[in-house]
């Protein structure tokens, strides 16, 4: 039984590869999107527990796939966390505004150290259900 | 000819060269020269008319009644004697006016009996018509009308040389307009061709003095010396180029010096070895005049003779009047070469310029097209001339929408007289293709400072703007296909660290450990070029909120503490428990980043000691020092520091590695955010940077 499911949603195959490969290790179930489109898709039918989510991505990109996951029933409620890169402060600002939990920059950070920020968050939501 | 009547033609042309010699203008030039001949030729009245387009204009009239002056210029369907003659170009002569049916019933009721009308002509172009008239009736005989046709031609001549000359001293004065030399060479060759109206006088004269050849010697001021030229009569191109002569040397230098003309009926010593050097032989007579205008003197005219005793005085003071005609030509000539090679020079320069050159009167005239001009806007410079700058440059703004009135360039520049420079606009070429374009206007004055006109230099900046978006695009490259990798080498190392992969035997991990500063110094580099390019293309963002400094300093100090720790450095503050004590308006997220680089920097270049963070609140600013106790920095290199790429080479720092760009960056984001940035370091001892903020 998986801890939790994850849906990543990020263009670049290394990273993809990278965080995957880390969350799998640590126990999780991972689902992957490459592009804004596919992420909507895999929200709306996976129904991860959590979100990862890039915000300059092809087809549709990260701030208006939250702004579309945020007009629908389905997802509306999904926790997002951003995982950005460097100088999209912007962007990062509307979708806190859209209500996302936290965001990291991908340069500054390990994969442990975003699998301990996942960690966190599941572990807290857990102690408001209980 | 008999003596009396050749001695009427010499005194009449000579009166006529010299009135054309000295005349600054054509007005001053029409009535002395009717007169002259009035007098001469016992007529009563005359007058001039010149051709300008279809009409014909009186310019004088001698002896008539006041009205005609007053009368309109007369067209070609009006007919009547003067447009007869313009037609067939031969002298007509009425001898009875009453019975006329072709002359003006005005000159009959004037009390005239008489008419004579002849053409001007010069090389082949008819400048207008010279008519005389008599109250009594007179038969003109063949002489009179081969003398008046004389005149009428020599006055044809001047006229053609002041008009030219006109022509050069007028656009002279306008020299600021960069047109005037374009037009000028374009309508004085038109009006005058230099070279061979020269050389048919030459052959005139040479013809009419009996001679065999002739040549013209200029003086030039370089050499000194006196040097023919061409157009030479009967001599040849070796010989034109051999014939030089002191200024002072043979009958030449005679006539140049004194001014008037020389007669040699034999060839002395002196002049005999001028005409050796240059290889002319047979001559045995000649005869030389001085090309004299105004008070100038150009050069000498020579005709040789192969006989001896060739020559006459009265030859001579033919020559005299003869050779001043050929002075004016020669000078108009000059004056011409002059602005001929300024003109080139000019349309070499504006041909150069790689970008469009455009210029107008104050009427939005067009009068110059550079030639990079006529590539952007696919238009010849012929096709533009006269035209109105509004049909040629059509501005539109981003929207597409044509620019108003009040907006266009070359409007401002001619009613404010200031410069205008034009972003962000867009023209549009002869198929109508609009292309982005930087544009800039200024006046252009005269020599009293009057706007005339203006001058709009213009460039087709399409391919600046895809360089500017390549840029971009570069930077975009440089986040997402440098900074992927370095943070997947990161991420992969650090769970090897972490031991995702099993133990890590010490060796390795050391080796890792490496491997994990050097990935971090190309991820720092890859941060920096990225802020310099956002700070340079003002992508930079300042968000600037009321923030406590102090509370910032302890925060930035807590993360940097582990590398101080690591070099052995103390690392403080000085600013305790200061509770709002320390506001500034600033952008957090700038300020964090000036002060770990300032920070940072101290402790990589510190090998021993303290680095002390200090706070100072004085003059509605907030004053943060970061001083360490480190290598220092020489008053040289002080001067630098703050220059992009630029690093302090010392023995000692070496071995450190940068970018040479965090001190460039860290000065940007405090301008930008209102405060200044110094330093002052005593080398050996240690330095302090002193960066301010606007308190709130």
């Amino acid at each position: 039984m998986a801890k939790a499911k994850l849906l990543l949603v990020e263009d670049d195959v290394t990273l993809v590869k990278m965080y995957e490969r880390k969350f799998l290790a640590d126990g999780y179930d991972v689902a992957v999107a490459y592009d804004g489109l596919e992420g909507l898709e895999k929200a709306t039918s996976e129904k991860p527990d959590l979100i990862l989510l890039d915000i300059m991505l092809p087809k549709l990109d990260g701030l208006a796939m939250f702004k579309k996951m945020r007009s629908q029933p389905v997802t509306v409620n999904t926790p997002v966390i951003l995982l950005t890169n460097f100088g999209q402060e912007d962007a990062v600002f509307e979708c806190f505004k859209l209500g996302a939990i936290d965001y990291l920059v991908k340069a500054d950070v390990t994969p442990q150290q975003v699998v301990d920020k996942v960690e966190n968050f599941l572990a807290e939501r857990k102690a408001q259900q209980e | 000819m008999d003596g009396q009547d050749n001695k009427v033609v010499l005194d009449s042309l000579y009166e006529i060269s010299k009135i054309a010699a000295e005349a600054h203008d054509l007005e001053s030039l029409w009535e002395p020269l009717i007169k002259t001949v009035v007098k001469a030729l016992a007529l009563d009245a005359g007058t001039i008319m010149t051709l300008e387009g279809d009409k014909m204009i009186r310019r004088t009239a001698v002896g008539m009644p006041e009205h005609m002056m007053k009368e309109l210029p007369i067209s070609a369907r009006e007919g009547g004697v003067s447009w007869g003659v313009v037609k067939t170009r031969q002298p007509t002569v009425i001898t009875d006016l009453k019975t006329s049916q072709i002359a003006s019933k005005i000159l009959a009721q004037g009390g005239f009996h008489s008419l004579i009308t002849v053409p001007m002509i010069t090389h082949d172009q008819i400048l207008g018509v010279i008519s005389f008239f008599n109250f009594k009736p007179r038969q003109f005989s063949q002489k009179d009308i081969d003398l008046i046709s004389t005149v009428a031609n020599q006055a044809a001549i001047a006229i053609a040389s002041i008009r030219s000359t006109e022509l050069l001293i007028d656009n002279r004065k306008k020299m600021a307009e960069l047109s005037a030399l374009n037009e000028l060479s374009r309508s004085i060759s038109t009006v005058f061709n230099f070279e061979e109206t020269l050389s048919s006088i030459l052959a005139l004269i040479v013809r009419m003095l009996r001679g065999d050849r002739g040549v013209i010697t200029l003086f030039n001021h370089q050499d000194k010396l006196l040097h023919s030229v061409k157009p030479a009569y009967k001599l040849t191109d070796e010989q034109i180029t051999d014939l030089r002569m002191r200024s002072d040397e043979g009958i030449t230098g005679q006539a140049f010096c004194k001014g008037v003309p020389q007669l040699e009926s034999e060839i002395d010593t002196e002049t005999g070895k001028v005409l050796s050097r240059a290889g002319i032989d047979g001559v045995k007579s000649l005869i030389a005049a001085p090309l004299k205008v105004k008070s100038q003197t150009l050069g000498v005219i020579h005709v040789m003779s192969k006989n001896p005793h060739n020559f006459t005085n009265d030859d001579l003071r033919l020559f005299a009047i003869l050779s001043s005609q050929a002075a004016v030509v020669v000078n108009s000539s000059y004056m011409y070469q002059e602005i001929e090679e300024e003109h080139k020079k000019d349309s070499a320069l504006l041909s150069s310029i790689g970008e469009g050159v455009l210029a107008c009167d104050q009427d939005q005239k067009i009068i110059l097209l550079n030639s990079e001009g006529e590539n952007i806007l696919g238009f010849l410079e012929e096709e533009t001339l006269g035209k109105s700058v509004k049909d040629m440059l059509k501005f539109t703004d981003k929207h597409e929408f044509p620019l108003s009135e009040d907006k266009l360039p070359v409007n401002k520049v001619l009613s404010s007289g200031q410069p205008e420079t034009l972003q962000e606009v867009y023209l549009s070429n002869r198929h109508g293709e609009n292309f982005p374009a930087w544009v800039s206007c200024a006046a252009i004055r005269d020599s009293v400072d009057k706007v005339i006109g203006a001058i709009v230099v213009f460039r087709n900046i399409s391919k600046d703007l895809e360089v500017e978006q390549m840029k971009r695009e570069l930077v975009s490259i440089a986040t997402h296909e440098l900074r992927t990798p370095i943070t997947g080498i990161k991420g992969y190392l650090d769970m090897i660290l972490q031991g995702d992969t099993g133990r890590v035997n010490p060796e390795t991990k050391e080796m890792i450990e490496e491997v994990v500063k050097i990935n971090q110094r190309l991820a720092d580099l890859v941060d920096d070029l990225l802020n310099v390019g956002r700070i340079e293309e003002g992508r930079i963002q300042i968000k600037p909120v009321p923030m406590d400094l102090g509370k910032l300093v302890s925060e930035v100090i807590k993360e940097l503490s582990i590398q101080a720790k690591d070099k052995g450095l103390e690392l403080k503050s000085e600013i305790g428990n200061s509770d709002d004590k320390y506001k500034v308006k600033a952008d957090p997220e700038r300020v964090r980043q000036v002060l770990i680089n300032l920070i940072g920097n101290a402790i990589k270049y510190t090998a021993a000691g303290k680095v002390e963070i200090a706070l100072e609140k004085k003059e509605g600013k907030v004053f943060c020092h970061v001083k360490d106790t480190g290598y220092g920095i020489s008053p040289e290199e002080q001067k630098k520091l703050f220059a992009k790429f630029y690093r302090v080479k010392t023995d000692k720092t070496r071995t450190i590695t940068g970018t040479g760009l965090g001190l460039w960056i860290t000065k940007k984001l405090v301008e930008m955010m209102g405060g200044e940035i110094r330093v002052s370091s005593v080398e050996g001892k240690g330095s302090d940077f002193c960066f301010s903020s606007p308190t709130v």
